[in-house]
């Protein structure tokens, strides 16, 4: 009952205010008069027991105040104040308001984009129980030490059955099948698995159904989805379950859409589009050894594959004649060391901007909270204590870290999108990068803390007002004291070396993309046009068909008169494709090692001259000839001084059939550096004949913008249900992959970030450049009106205004110099403390403040003298 | 006796429950009768006084309505709820328990 009552009472302040106000004030003048009636009856003059009854009462606002604040429901009805004098205060000051909101929405945009990535990442769970449990395995053969071909093991179904160490697991195997949905063919990955996979990981489709058991026996063509596709294909429309997929491979009915970021654990190049069921039956002939398991409780990752290795040498006991396999257990995917560095070094930068932003908006509260003085002062003169008055001004931060927030959060949508079209396409658990609630509820966080954190200071310093000398006649702003000088100077300071340390480490970024773009690559890859045919292996099933087919398409496509060469390679130029056990015939061997794993590529003759890659001795091999290529690095590690033309190399694949070749040429080095940094020493390479070759290099007369067409046309002419995949010019090949796009990534992040950062601290010095020339108007007055020249003044204004940025600058460059050790590892051929970028940076840094700060300080001094004299 | 004593914490309510326990009165009625029974030693001040109405109204303690004072001036009567009963003599009873307490400790030392 008396909650009742109170919640009704609540509501009645809220609902009928007005009614509730007048009520109290009737209340308060029947006090006033009953008091002066009373000390009337006692003798004082009428207009004197007034005056006394009304200060017996202490200040009617005062009252009316504390009988708001004391009441339930105080603070519900004071917040509303608030915000209404808060909305009323940025109506009125819109520019200002506005300059605010953006500021805001720039910090948390970045942070909100940013903290998606490491949400994504790093923090978001993996979307099934106990992930620790859950193992990958996969086998390798050993290569026989004779040089002869591996015998696969028999099929065998149930070898990870044969032990105790998985609770439930799953063979899988990932293909290649061919989509014909619309118009070109498209590749896309599969993972053919046992049906109880999903169980395995103990998780359910995100809308329709899981496979059922007896579906593995491939006479039901059913499929589960990724998320990704789902939205990408069918727009997330939920009509889509019982819709038949039609591949080269058949026709496949989708039952159910697995959850967003689902394959990412796994994921290590191409994320999984379709999951069928398959029995191991169906997997080929030998023995398959990849699978996903979840692993007993209590079993380690080195016990299973201990006991799992048992099982397989078990196995290879009742075949003996097959080849020694080996087994590897491992987790799930793993963020390598360098993208965690890099994740924390994005979010530390954006961390730096929202400071920026943060500080910034501190500053303009703080000037602007002098222009305010007055109003402030009136409000606690008419009874509004300090605490309300802090209130007043949290509330008024809080709404426009709100506002700032949502503008923000907006912002931060549209930037991580941006972020997802440049970032690397091997960069982990990409599907996982997305804004969800978790994000969001960030965001929110940090607007508002972002909001407490830049309105207590302004809060703080105008809550204890000087009334007497705000009021006074004529003080049109409340002049600053040397604290509030001194605090504006020192944010202005910080976000200075703030921004100082970001446009280092972007120019850092810079210098390390530029000479990136400047390694030699050893090859021309003007011009050309590179793409990839991907023949089903149910139209090619052996070697000579696709080879067959190969080279048909390169016939067809060297006859337009675009073109002027075409070749074959059996992966892209520099990439490292294949490597090959090399290991050397009796009396071959020149160094100690008798067997070396050198990148491996299978090129047609033609290649060396379609890229223009000079031979330095020797000579190419011929078509059908058993020879091959070998570069410099390969000649000098493994024979030395000697001349290795003419000596026999035998190649083995993974162990498979073992071929011999003669060295017929070598060529000189290009750069194909294994892993994403440009630091790793040139790899030995052999270039042998097509084996068979997939990827098609066509050189154009003249550009490349009909080179594309050709080769899919004639592809389709010969044959329709073949994919031509990763059509591109070789340019923007070599620009996507892994050793360009990390390090273009990485610059274009951070010249985007200290730009932000630079255009927040350039409008943070202007603001407080502009608030102090204002300020010192009367100053410049006087002193043009005493006879000094406005350059003079300019000049004198301007080294004021720029103290507190060299000294910002400076603490930004010695912060700098010993945060940039921690991107040693991404930097190229530029050296973490390189003193003439510092330098650059911090002349380029000042010169913008200086162009910021000329602009309110030549405003100021060009006014007339007196007019600015009269003003004050 | 010129020293006025500010009311100790917390019994306010007590007292304004005590004095509406015996009739209705409104605002400045109330603090009156408050300077009358402590002979003047309590005083209240009304930005104290008008708060605590307003809580103990939105609790349920005290209803009020307007009326004409015997000077027929219009004013808002305060008097007790049954609810308030309850709580008075609930207060009443610890307070009587408290001082009890207090005074004991007090010759007792």
């Amino acid at each position: 009952m008396t909650l009742w009552n109170r919640f009704q009472s609540i509501i009645r302040w809220i609902v009928r205010r007005d009614d509730e106000e007048s009520r109290l004030n009737a209340e308060l003048e029947a006090f006033v008069e009953i008091a002066a009636a009373e000390k009337v009856r006692e003798g004082i003059p009428a207009e004197e027991a007034r005056r006394l009854a009304r200060l017996a009462l202490g200040g009617v606002e005062q009252t009316k105040e504390r009988v708001r604040t004391g009441r339930h429901g105080g603070s519900l009805d004071i917040l509303f104040q608030d915000v209404r004098i808060a909305l009323r205060m940025m109506r009125r000051e819109v520019g200002f308001t506005t300059m605010m909101i953006l500021t805001l929405a720039i910090g948390i945009g970045g942070i909100t984009a940013i903290f998606s990535v490491v949400h994504g990442v790093l923090l978001r769970p993996v979307p099934f129980p106990s992930p620790e449990r859950i193992v990958r395995t996969a086998g390798s053969y050993t290569p026989p030490s004779n040089g002869g071909s591996i015998i696969p093991l028999p099929l065998e179904n149930d070898w990870p059955r044969r032990n105790d160490v998985f609770e439930e697991v799953s063979l899988i195997v990932t293909s290649a099948y061919t989509l014909l949905e619309g118009g070109t063919p498209e590749l896309v990955t599969v993972d053919r698995v046992e049906p109880n996979y999903l169980s395995v990981l103990q998780m359910q489709p995100l809308m329709g159904r899981d496979f059922i058991a007896d579906e593995g026996e491939n006479k039901f063509n059913v499929a589960l989805i990724s998320y990704e596709f789902w939205q990408q294909r069918f727009g997330g429309s939920r009509e889509i379950l019982g819709r038949e997929l039609q591949f080269l491979q058949g026709k496949y009915a989708i039952i159910g859409i697995l959850p967003r970021g689902f394959e990412s654990p796994f994921a290590f190049s191409t994320a999984t589009q379709f999951w069928v069921p398959a029995t191991p039956a169906h997997n080929g002939g030998s023995i398959r050894m990849a699978s996903i398991g979840r692993l007993k409780p209590g079993i380690s990752r080195a016990q299973a594959e201990e006991r799992l290795n048992a099982t397989v040498r078990q196995i290879e006991s009742e075949n003996p004649a097959a080849s020694r396999r080996n087994l590897q257990v491992w987790g799930l995917l793993k963020v390598s060391a360098d993208n965690k560095r890099l994740l924390v070094l994005l979010f530390t930068s954006v961390a730096f901007i929202f400071l920026i932003a943060v500080i910034n908006v501190a500053n303009l509260m703080l000037s602007r909270g002098l222009s305010r003085g007055r109003e402030i002062a009136v409000r606690a003169a008419i009874g509004a204590g300090r605490g309300r008055l802090i209130r007043q001004l949290l509330t008024e931060s809080t709404l426009l870290g709100l506002a700032g927030g949502t503008l923000g959060i907006a912002l931060g949508y549209g930037l991580l999108n941006l972020i997802l079209s440049q970032i690397p396409q091997n960069f982990p658990h990409l599907t996982s990068i997305y804004i969800d609630r978790q994000v969001l509820l960030f965001a929110a966080s940090t607007s508002v803390l972002g909001a407490i954190l830049f309105g207590s200071l302004p809060a703080w310093q105008y809550s204890k007002p000087d009334l007497h000398s705000a009021l006074k006649a004529g003080a049109h702003q409340s002049s600053e004291s040397r604290g509030a000088r001194w605090l504006r100077q020192c944010l202005l300071g910080t976000e200075i070396a703030l921004a100082c340390v970001l446009l280092v480490g972007a120019a850092l970024a810079g210098q390390t993309f530029w000479n990136t773009l400047n390694v030699p690559l050893g090859l021309n890859s003007r011009n050309v046009v590179t793409g990839t045919l991907n023949m089903p292996s149910d139209g090619y099933p052996n070697r000579p068909a696709r080879a067959a087919f190969a080279n048909a398409v390169v016939e067809r496509v060297r006859h337009h008169a675009e073109v002027e060469s075409v070749a074959l390679s059996s992966s892209m130029p520099l990439s490292v494709g294949g490597t090959q056990v090399a290991s050397f015939p009796k009396g071959e061997r020149v160094t100690d090692q008798d067997r070396i794993a050198p990148i491996a590529t299978g090129v047609s003759p033609d290649y060396f001259d379609l890229l223009r890659i000079p031979l330095t001795s020797g000579r190419v091999f011929r078509d059908g000839e058993p020879a091959l290529v070998i570069n410099e690095t390969f000649a000098r590690q493994h024979w030395g001084e000697i001349n290795p033309l003419g000596s026999q190399i035998n190649l083995s694949m993974g162990g498979f059939a073992s071929k011999q070749y003669m060295v017929s040429g070598i060529v000189k080095d290009q750069n194909n550096a294994y892993f994403a940094n440009f630091t790793t020493p040139t790899a030995p390479q052999v270039f042998y004949p097509c084996d068979p070759c997939a990827v098609v290099l066509i050189k154009g007369k003249s550009g490349t913008a009909s080179l594309p067409s050709i080769l899919q046309k004639e592809v389709a002419t010969l044959d329709s249900t073949v994919p031509v995949t990763r059509l591109r010019p070789l340019d923007d090949a070599l620009m996507q992959s892994s050793k360009w796009a990390n390090p273009r990534f990485r610059s274009t992040l951070f010249t985007a970030f200290s730009l932000a950062a630079l255009l927040l601290a350039l409008a943070g010095a202007y603001g407080v450049t502009s608030y102090s020339a204002t300020q010192r108007t009367r100053e410049m007055g006087i002193r043009i009106t005493l006879g000094a020249t406005h350059g003079q003044v300019i000049r004198t204004m301007l080294i004021d205004s720029l103290r507190p940025v060299i000294i910002g600058v400076l603490i930004g460059l010695i912060a700098a110099w010993n945060l940039s050790r921690f991107a040693v590892a991404f930097l190229y051929k530029v050296s973490p403390t390189d003193s003439r970028l510092f330098g650059i940076t911090a002349i380029f840094l000042i010169l913008a403040v200086v162009m910021a700060n000329l602009a309110p300080i030549r405003r100021v001094v060009k006014r007339d003298p007196l007019e600015s004299l009269r003003t004050e | 006796m010129d020293d006025k004593l500010d009311i100790p914490q917390g019994t306010l309510h007590l007292l304004i429950l005590t004095i509406l326990n015996r009739e209705p009165l409104h605002g400045y009625g109330i603090a009156e009768k408050l300077a009358e029974h402590t002979r003047g030693i309590f005083q209240v001040n009304p930005g104290s006084l008008f708060p605590a109405l307003y809580r103990l109204e939105q609790d349920g303690k005290l209803d009020s309505e307007w009326h004409a004072t015997e000077n027929s001036r219009n004013a808002k009567y305060y008097r007790l709820t049954r609810s308030g009963k309850k709580q008075l003599s609930e207060e009443k009873a610890y307070w009587k328990q408290i001082t009890l307490a207090i005074t004991s400790v007090l010759e007792g030392a």
